[in-house]
């Protein structure tokens, strides 16, 4: 998965598409619909106020025609009143005064009806009155404006104020003629304009109505147009979620990205709480989430490549290499809750929006397969090195030594495949324990073994076994779990000496029974210059056969070499003093090793191997026994210091440091120990402090060979 | 021949420890662990898993009859026949298989599990020595041999 490091925008999914639809296209629709509507609203509305209008005209219509009919009530009377205070010889003044004001808006009231005019209102103030245009009041208006022409002009004088009695009395009888007939006619001519305004208000509630109505579905269709639309987007927004969703969850990388603040965004992959061991939500703090999987350190170091990266001046091309988290260790859990180690790698690209940086995304893989395969790589390439090195070296070795080492080597890790069996029937920790002891020397006389002849390969890991032993039996309680890689270290061993039985040994260079028992003990004491060397010491060695010694049957004994190997670098790790130690004691730099072969009257054979070392040194075990805490102060103290020396064959018993390859295991004489009483001989050791030490082995008159040994 | 890791081994052993111990709330106890071959007699009732793809070769889970008798009862089941026992061992090899598919990816293939009755030495189908861990639950022995190697 790789970011561009250059400027980078997430791609929207019209980007990959068709052209862009423009603004007109995508919304043609919704902005067609929505004109619709304000224009029939518009419209509505026009009409609506064209009609109100018109219904306001007719309002002032109706008002002025009823008005009309109060007039000509209004006419009669004051003319009535006239009359009858002429007859009476009053005054006439108000009544003529109020006669020609009802006559004046009368009669202009009618005219405005005919031609439509401005007249006074209700109110008194002006309004316009439009001329009656429907036929049925034209009729009317024109048949009041024919009666109230004549009955006009016979109440002419009586408002000029010289009507004579018998003008007076045509114009009363015109009141009392026409009076009725007026008042319907002004009757008729309101109905006539009521009728108008109905229909008018009718019309116009349709109108409305229907506007109402287009409006209400134009909106019901913008709504269904509005609705699909944002159906499909959100539906298209849901794929591309979904999409996302899928690549997120099934993608093998930790993707997500990272804000300046150092949280995570929302879109984060499945495979991230997989690899971090836990979940992660958005919001979370990487810091904190790397927290507990990470040291302080490296957790710093990763703030600050962090800030680094989100530094605009900074080329990120250049700090690439300086990332802190390109192959971390963590420690997590796993699908069954175990905890596990493993390796991430972590890249970090940022992601710009106008130069600025905005986020980094962060991908994270799983790479413990490349690195096991790494450092597998390593370790194979070293140890195809080192078993090349073997190989030349046994090639180069005593083919004889080698042959009997191969065979005894291939038992005793089967012997050893035996015990690490037989464990299943037994009960307890302490029987375990012994098994293990047992296990433990059969491996360690085999890397003796392998060291004699420099097969370095088979030493080491030999001596790895031997530490995975020691470590199971310093457990205070033995869990059976850790038996479950023993076999492991095991057939390893036993696949190392399958190839070299397939080494063709010439088996004739060295079945001289003479020469073999040679070859064997020098080959044996070939090891104390290497111990030696190993160890900052110098040693000579020297073999000594006296007479009948080289014939006996035990002398040609391969096993007898095992246990001289086993007592030689015993003796060089613990008897042998440093070159330095050696000057100070007034001794030759170099040590002796004098090995000697003796055959008694007895028919037995005794060996010696005599060291001019330092020579056991019962304070120096007295103390190394009160470190061990095998026996309490009080009870050492009443040891005798033969007693104490008597301690160092027991298992786990030894002065040098642990972990050496030569040395601190506390076995080599406890091996010896337990061969030799194997073969059915004695061991005895003689010390002199400051001069050396000599172990001796006595071996019966004949050669017990039974290779085969049963686990006990 | 690629060896196997530690922690490959555990995991299988894990598998039948969380097995049992989920089904009985007693974890059976490891008693040793080393390179089997024919000599090494199996139990009475065995599943065997088969192996393809980062891994190849066979693992096999043996239990005897008492064993898969108390843990059908203690499964509340009834039905104590020779089918039944066998249904369980090969469960038990299934679980196995379930773990190791979880841990090992999904690319791993892994086969329905076989049953076997009859007590037989082991035979070794991928490594010249397959890896055998015993252990005990309950009082009884039972084995996982793991045959196995990486690819």
């Amino acid at each position: 998965m790789t970011v561009p490091a250059h400027p980078s925008h997430v791609a929207s999914p019209a980007a990959s598409g068709p052209a862009p639809h423009s603004f007109w296209q995508r919304y043609r629709v919704i902005i067609v619909a929505v004109t619709l509507f304000i224009v029939i609203d518009l419209g509505v509305l026009m009409l609506n106020f064209y009609t109100s209008f018109k219904i306001a005209e007719d309002a002032v219509s109706v008002n002025l025609s009823g008005r009309q009919r109060m007039l000509s009530q209004r006419m009669t009377k004051a003319l009535l009143t006239l009359e009858l205070e002429r007859r009476d010889g009053r005054d006439t003044g108000p009544a003529r005064e109020e006669l020609r004001s009802v006559v004046d808006l009368f009669d202009r009231t009618l005219h405005g009806f005919n031609t439509g005019a401005t007249v006074p209102g209700g109110d008194g103030n002006p309004v316009y009155l439009t001329a009656v245009a429907d036929d049925g009041g034209r009729k009317v208006v024109a048949d009041a404006l024919a009666r109230w022409a004549p009955y006009r002009l016979a109440l002419a004088p009586v408002l000029e104020g010289r009507a004579s009695p018998s003008q007076l009395g045509i114009a009363v009888a015109y009141a009392r003629n026409e009076n009725l007939r007026m008042l319907e006619l002004m009757n008729d001519l309101t109905s006539v304009l009521e009728v108008n305004a109905t229909r008018r208000a009718d019309f116009l509630r349709m109108v409305q109505s229907v506007g109402i109505l287009l409006a209400l579905l134009n909106f019901i269709y913008i709504l269904y147009k509005f609705l699909s639309s944002l159906r499909r987007a959100d539906q298209a927004t849901e794929a591309v979620n979904e999409e996302n969703r899928e690549i997120l969850d099934s993608v093998r990388e930790g993707l997500f990205l990272l804000h300046p603040d150092f949280t995570l965004g929302t879109q984060i992959s499945r495979s991230v709480g997989t690899l971090l061991g836990r979940a992660p939500r958005p919001g979370d703090r990487l810091p904190d989430l790397l927290g507990p999987l990470l040291f302080e350190k490296d957790l710093k170091d990763a703030r600050d490549y962090m800030e680094l990266l989100f530094s605009p001046h900074v080329l990120e091309n250049l700090v690439h290499s300086i990332n802190p988290l390109s192959c971390v260790e963590v420690k997590t859990l796993n699908a069954l809750g175990k905890e596990e180690r493993k390796f991430l790698s972590f890249s970090f690209n940022r992601v710009l929006d106008d130069g600025r940086v905005r986020h980094l995304l962060v991908t994270m893989q799983d790479i413990t397969a490349r690195v096991a395969l790494e450092q597998q790589i390593d370790a194979e390439r070293g140890r195809a090195r080192q078993e090349f090195s073997s190989l030349v070296q046994a090639l180069g070795a005593d083919t004889g030594a080698l042959r009997h080492f191969v065979a005894r080597a291939e038992t005793q890790l089967l012997q050893v495949n035996s015990l690490l069996r037989s464990l299943s029937e037994q009960a307890g920790t302490a029987e375990v324990r012994k098994t293990l002891e047992k296990v433990f020397r059969l491996v360690h006389t085999f890397k003796g073994e392998a060291a004699a002849l420099h097969l370095d390969l088979l030493a080491d890991m030999a001596h790895n076994f031997e530490d995975e032993l020691q470590q199971l039996h310093n457990k205070d309680r033995l869990n059976g779990d850790s038996l479950i890689q023993l076999p492991l270290q095991l057939e390893g061993l036993l696949e190392k000496i399958a190839v070299f039985k397939q080494i063709p040994l010439n088996p004739g260079t060295s079945d001289d029974p003479a020469q073999t028992a040679d070859h064997a003990l020098a080959r044996a004491l070939q090891l104390a210059s290497r111990a030696a060397a190993d160890l900052g010491k110098q040693v000579h060695t020297r073999l000594v056969f006296e007479d009948g010694a080289l014939e006996h049957p035990w002398a040609q004994d391969p096993e007898l070499g095992s246990l001289v190997i086993q007592l030689a670098r015993n003796a060089i790790a613990h008897g042998i003093e440093t070159p330095a130690e050696r000057s100070a004691a007034g001794k030759p730099e170099a040590g002796l090793l004098t090995l000697t072969l003796a055959r008694r009257a007895s028919g037995e054979l005794e060996i010696h191997l005599r060291d001019d070392g330092r020579g056991l040194q019962p304070a120096a075990v007295r103390q190394r026994l009160l470190d061990l805490g095998w026996y309490p102060p009080a009870e050492l103290d009443r040891l005798s210091d033969l007693q104490i020396l008597g301690q160092i064959t027991k298992p786990g018993f030894s002065t040098a440091e642990p972990g050496g390859i030569h040395a601190g295991r506390g076995v080599g004489l406890d091996a010896v120990l337990q061969e030799v009483v194997r073969l059915g001989g004695r061991l005895w050791a003689r010390s002199s402090p400051g001069r050396g030490s000599t172990f001796g082995i006595v071996l019966p008159g004949e050669s017990r060979r039974e290779p085969a040994r049963t686990p006990a | 021949m690629a060896t196997l890791t530690e922690d490959d081994l555990q995991l299988f052993v894990d598998a039948v420890k969380h097995y049992l111990k989920a089904t009985s709330k007693q974890e059976p106890e490891i008693t040793s662990a080393f390179l089997g071959d024919s000599s090494v007699i199996a139990h009475e009732f065995n599943g065997i898993v088969s192996f393809m793809g980062g891994y190849s070769g066979q693992i096999l889970v043996s239990m005897p009859e008492g064993m898969l008798r108390e843990l059908l009862v203690l499964q509340h089941e009834h039905d104590l026949s020779e089918t039944n026992l066998l249904d369980a061992v090969g469960e038990v090899a299934n679980t196995l298989a379930g773990n190791a598919r979880k841990v090992f990816g999904p690319d791993l293939e892994i086969s329905v599990p076989t049953r076997l009755r009859g007590a037989q030495g082991i035979t070794a189908r991928v490594r010249p020595r397959p890896y055998v861990i015993t252990f005990r639950w309950h009082r009884h022995p039972a084995l996982v041999c793991v045959d196995l190697e990486r690819r």
